[in-house]
């Protein structure tokens, strides 16, 4: 196991938490493949499915603990940033009457953005019987915590006042779309840990015997306390499916929700261009859009650091890449639809703000992110020539950077605006603001990683069950896995357990 | 950013107006425009005030306007000169020193100048009746009384200033709605986890 | 009954409790609970401590029981218990609305309202609670607008505010508890009238005067990270005195009043009838469109429209 790991360290140098990083191993993914769960000592016949997924449990690798120091490292430089900026007051943030509210709160609308793309890949997919999804869902709905979770955080650091938030729960003022927004984030949040959480029984009564084995007899305590004595007979499934189901189809209107009340914090204002009614599914759409590209992102960066690429392969992001798509052109047509009628009509406050975004001080921002984070991605997508692992990856990077940059605009411009002056103040990063916000990119590998480091990586039920299903399929073990075969995939379509009817993301699969 | 008080350069017109609003006691701009178009008017008018008998504000009584309620009458009585408009008064003390608060200019009829006014406070009250010099302001002549006021209406109601909100009930009533559907689904998640819990454990033998 | 012989502090500020959208009192939209007690029933706002844990205020609130509520206490008193009256009041509500008229006829943009402010509340230059802007009109006049908070009726910064740091006077001031305050900067999104100034960082120091604490209507010093806003001297209306801004105008421009005894007055002594004053004068209000129905009159008198020329600050 560990020249087996100091391969993978010499040969990619995965550690280096880059979400990008993951482009430049694509074609060898395969070749050290064979070196996953040797000397494992399970060498039971499906055990290669089951030491892939306990892998990050029980022998991450020795990459995981730099990594996680660095990681840890930058998230403790923010919070001290933070600490200090709680000091000398939000104006050391870059912050000032012109512009009141910037990009703590883009980041609190990005971060819980992204989070909707983890539960909708899961739920949606779910819902459809895309069998596809098995080895992603873990992955997306762990993705969907910790983002949910980093986003609720940047409330924080955007109040002036943060140790009064408890206000917010023993006097209230219901009328104030920001006490909806934190029942709305807090409901949401619970909902995701309730959806990552039920699917994870039946892996923890399945995994609980072997993290015992391994010398960690307190998780494997701990694993079967949570699974409530899972024998996986029909009854428990038949109780489990029912409410994962349920929880599946209540995530997506609150997530909706969520994102909707997220609008509001802006739209229920009368200032010009935050007043607009099609905020609402903007902040939806670009939710899903900017979701959707980190769960590739991610995805891509843990296929790579726990050798996933027998499972996830690239008709994984390319089927995430033809859900991208039409998010991507929905956004771009939302933001014509945007600008459109206020920038026609023209009233005073309405049309400064929209030049200044168009052709003034924000217009270079603003066509970035057209160009890069809605053409870009939508052409690296629609060309079957770019259509690759390689590429979509960094598609997806750029999309979640542009939607940032995007929140950002919409954030700042408005609130730039002076109403009555009709002059434009101005918002300034600073060490503190710039600090606090790479803490919060670096926080989503480190929970994810500390995350993978207590429950299994994969879905292993799921993967079998859909596999079961398929009948035919069997489970490649370590010392067999051929090049990229992928898991639980023939061109039959299997009705979908919920809907009754056939998987809608179900396309061939690609020929080797 | 000029040091506080400096001297203003104030075009003469206004200041004359306001040397005659702020010497009369009056600021209602009705009142110091009466006063002005009645100066300027005058046909020689401030030199005929001048050689005709100098009125003389005799009495004034308050009495409410009868089948008017909460209206009070005021009259005063007029000698000498009774072409000149009397001006009312009430005494407020709402900021600080007691001040002059106008009612309004009557015409003397037969001796009698009347003002009806709509009493916006109770109490017990000062009222003035006085005659200024329509060509300098000065008040030349004027009397008091007092009159407890019982009834009062407000001046402006705070609801002609509002603008309307029809959608006002509705909002109420979806921020129960929306509380109700929070509520429901924090249930139904508690309700799914205890039911998964305990469905499992109890079903995990055949 | 003068002021000076029978000086009337505030004991409390008075809270009428305001409800979503409308700016209704409370107690008047819910029909629950006696009149001190504004219910918690659906779509009221919440009484100030009158819930004490996110469970009772979702589990209680849901079940929109408002008298299940009256355990846990209620704050508001009675409003007519503590009106306090100069002038002799009316039998019932409170004796006074208070309200600004701005004659703009003679403002020549000196600045000193917007410097007697900031000296009386201790405030950095940057923080102009009355702000004076110079607008320009389509044909290129100029002429000066004093803008203080407006003192909204239905004031959009209170409907958002998430924990009700601001709240509404019954006498119709809009004023902020710094000491609840979190610092989220909502009412100043919300504010049509850009009125609020935030305590970026350490707020000006101000010297203690003894017998008077910050409060909200003497918000001396302003604390760091919370939103502070003109609050027409609200220490000092209860004592008949003119707030400082009023005063300190040399040249009579700003009249403070009360819409329900129908009297105000300016820094030069100008005693006028409110809504007389206002309706013969073609008073406005700056931007009416949103709806915000402004306790601030303007009195263009030259024509200007306020609502559509551009301004520099
Ligand atoms: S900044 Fe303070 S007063 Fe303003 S909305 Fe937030 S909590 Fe309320
Ligand atoms: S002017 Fe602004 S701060 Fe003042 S009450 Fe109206 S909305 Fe609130």
């Amino acid at each position: 196991m560990a020249d087996v790991t100091q391969r993978e360290q010499s040969g990619d140098g995965y550690g280096d938490g880059d979400g990008n990083g993951n482009g430049n191993g694509n074609g060898n993914g395969y070749s050290h493949g064979d070196g996953y769960g040797h000397g494992d000592g399970h060498g039971d016949g499906d055990g290669g499915l089951r030491a892939l997924a306990m892998r990050p449990v029980l022998r991450p690798g020795r990459w995981w603990a730099p990594t996680v120091g660095v990681l840890a490292l930058i998230v403790a430089w923010g919070v001290a940033a933070w600490v200090v900026q709680y000091h000398r007051g939000l104006g050391s943030a870059g912050y000032n009457d012109h512009a009141f509210w910037a990009i703590y709160i883009a980041d609190v609308v990005t971060f819980i953005g992204v989070s909707y793309g983890g539960a909708v890949v899961s739920a949606i997919l779910r819902l459809t019987g895309a069998e596809w999804r098995a080895p992603l869902t873990r992955i997306a709905e762990g993705t969907a915590v910790v983002t949910v979770l980093i986003g609720g955080a940047f409330i924080f650091p955007h109040l002036g006042r943060p140790e009064r938030i408890l206000e917010l729960i023993y006097r209230p003022n219901l009328s104030s779309p920001i006490f909806w927004d934190f029942v709305a984030v807090s409901t949401y949040a619970f909902a995701s840990m309730v959806f990552f959480y039920l699917p994870l029984i039946p892996d923890l009564a399945d995994a609980a015997d072997r993290v015992t084995a391994a010398g960690r007899p307190r998780l494997g305590r701990l694993y079967r306390l949570v699974s409530w004595r899972w024998r996986a007979t029909p009854a428990q499934r038949r109780i489990l499916s029912g409410s994962v189901g349920l929880v599946a189809i209540m995530i997506i209107p609150l997530a909706v929700s969520v994102h909707s009340v997220l609008s509001w914090a802006f739209a229920l204002t009368s200032r010009p261009w935050w007043h607009e009614s099609i905020w609402a599914p903007y902040f939806v759409v670009a939710a899903l859009y900017s979701g959707i590209a980190l769960v590739i992102v991610i995805v891509a960066l843990f296929r790579k650091l726990y050798g996933l690429q027998a499972l996830i392969g690239e008709r994984h992001f390319v089927r995430l890449g033809f859900i991208l798509a039409p998010f991507g052109a929905a956004y771009l047509y939302l933001t014509l639809a945007d600008f459109l009628p206020g920038g026609y009509v023209g009233d005073h406050g309405v049309a400064a703000v929209f030049s200044s975004v168009l052709v003034g001080r924000y217009a270079i921002g603003f066509w970035l992110f057209v160009v890069g984070g809605c053409i870009a991605p939508l052409l690296v997508i629609a060309i079957p020539r770019l259509r690759h692992t390689r590429q979509i990856v960094a598609a997806a990077v750029l999309v979640d950077l542009a939607l940032w940059l995007k929140r950002m605009i919409m954030v700042v411009a408005p609130a730039n605006y002076g109403r009555i002056s009709g002059l434009f103040g101005s918002y300034h990063f600073t060490w503190i603001s710039v600090s606090v916000t790479l803490a919060g990119v670096a926080a989503i590998p480190l929970l994810l990683l500390l995350l993978f480091r207590v429950v299994p990586i994969l879905s292993v039920a799921e993967i079998e069950e859909l596999a079961h299903a398929e009948q035919q399929v069997h489970i490649p073990s370590p010392a067999v896995i051929p090049a990229p075969t992928p898991v639980g995939v023939n061109t039959r379509r299997q009705p979908s357990d919920l809907l009754g009817r056939p998987a809608t993301f179900d396309i061939a699969p690609e020929t080797p | 950013m000029t040091p506080t008080p400096r001297p203003h350069p104030r075009p003469t017109a206004r200041l004359a107006a306001r040397l005659v609003a702020r010497l009369a006691g009056l600021a209602g701009l009705t009142a110091a425009a009466g006063a002005l178009i009645l100066a300027g008017a005058g046909t020689g008018g401030g030199a005929a005030w001048a050689a005709a008998a100098t009125p003389t504000v005799t009495t004034i009584s308050v009495a409410p306007t009868p089948g008017k309620a909460p209206n009070l009458t005021l009259s005063a009585t007029v000698t000498g000169d009774t072409a000149t408009p009397v001006d009312f008064y009430v005494t407020t003390t709402l900021f600080g020193n007691p001040q002059l608060v106008p009612l309004g200019p009557a015409t003397p009829a037969k001796g009698v100048a009347t003002l009806t006014w709509t009493p916006t406070w109770t109490g017990n009250e000062t009222f003035t009746a006085a005659v200024a010099n329509p060509a300098t302001g000065k008040i030349v002549t004027k009397a008091a009384a007092s009159y407890t006021v019982t009834a009062a209406t407000p001046g402006m109601s705070t609801a002609q200033a509002n603008t309307p909100k029809p959608l006002a009930t509705f909002g109420r009533g979806m921020v129960g709605f929306l509380l109700a559907i929070v509520f429901a689904i924090w249930a139904t998640l508690l309700a799914t986890l205890w039911r998964v819990s305990r469905g499992v454990a109890k079903h995990a033998t055949t | 009954m003068s002021a000076s012989e029978e000086p009337v502090r505030f004991t409390g500020i008075r809270r009428a409790e305001q409800n979503l959208v409308t700016g209704e009192d409370a107690t008047a939209g819910c029909p629950s609970g006696d009149a001190g007690m504004p219910g918690s029933g659906s779509g009221c706002k919440l009484s100030r401590r009158s819930l004490l844990g996110g469970a009772a205020a979702v589990g209680a609130a849901a079940a929109a029981s408002a008298a299940a509520l009256e355990v846990f206490g209620g704050s508001a008193k009675p409003a007519a218990a503590d009106t306090s009256s100069t002038a002799g009041s009316s039998s019932s509500g409170p004796a006074h609305q208070w309200a600004m008229v701005l004659d703009l006829r003679n403002c020549d943009g000196c600045k000193a309202c917007t410097m007697a402010c900031q000296q009386r509340h201790s405030l950095w230059p940057s923080q102009e609670w009355i702000k004076v802007y110079t607008m320009t009109t389509a044909a290129g006049g100029t002429y000066h607008m004093a803008r203080p908070c407006q003192m909204c009726e239905d004031p959009p910064c209170l409907y958002v505010c998430p924990v009700g740091a601001t709240f509404r006077t019954d006498e119709g001031l809009v004023l902020v508890d710094q000491d609840a305050c979190i610092g989220c900067r909502t009412c100043m999104a919300a504010c049509p009238y850009e009125a609020r100034y935030f305590n970026w960082g350490d707020p000006k120091p101000a010297a203690k005067i003894p017998g008077m604490p910050r409060s909200p209507d003497w918000p001396v010093p302003q604390v760091k990270d919370t939103v502070g806003k003109c609050v027409w001297c609200a220490d000092r209306l209860p004592k008949g005195e003119l707030p400082a801004c009023v005063a300190g105008c040399p040249m009579g421009v700003i009249y403070i009043g009360d819409l329900t005894t129908d009297v105000a007055i300016n820094g030069l002594g100008n005693v006028v009838r409110l809504s007389e004053f206002i309706r013969d004068n073609d008073g406005v209000r700056f931007q009416e469109e949103y709806g915000t129905s402004p306790r601030v009159w303007y009195i263009p008198g030259h024509g200007q429209d306020l609502n559509s020329d551009s301004a520099t600050a």
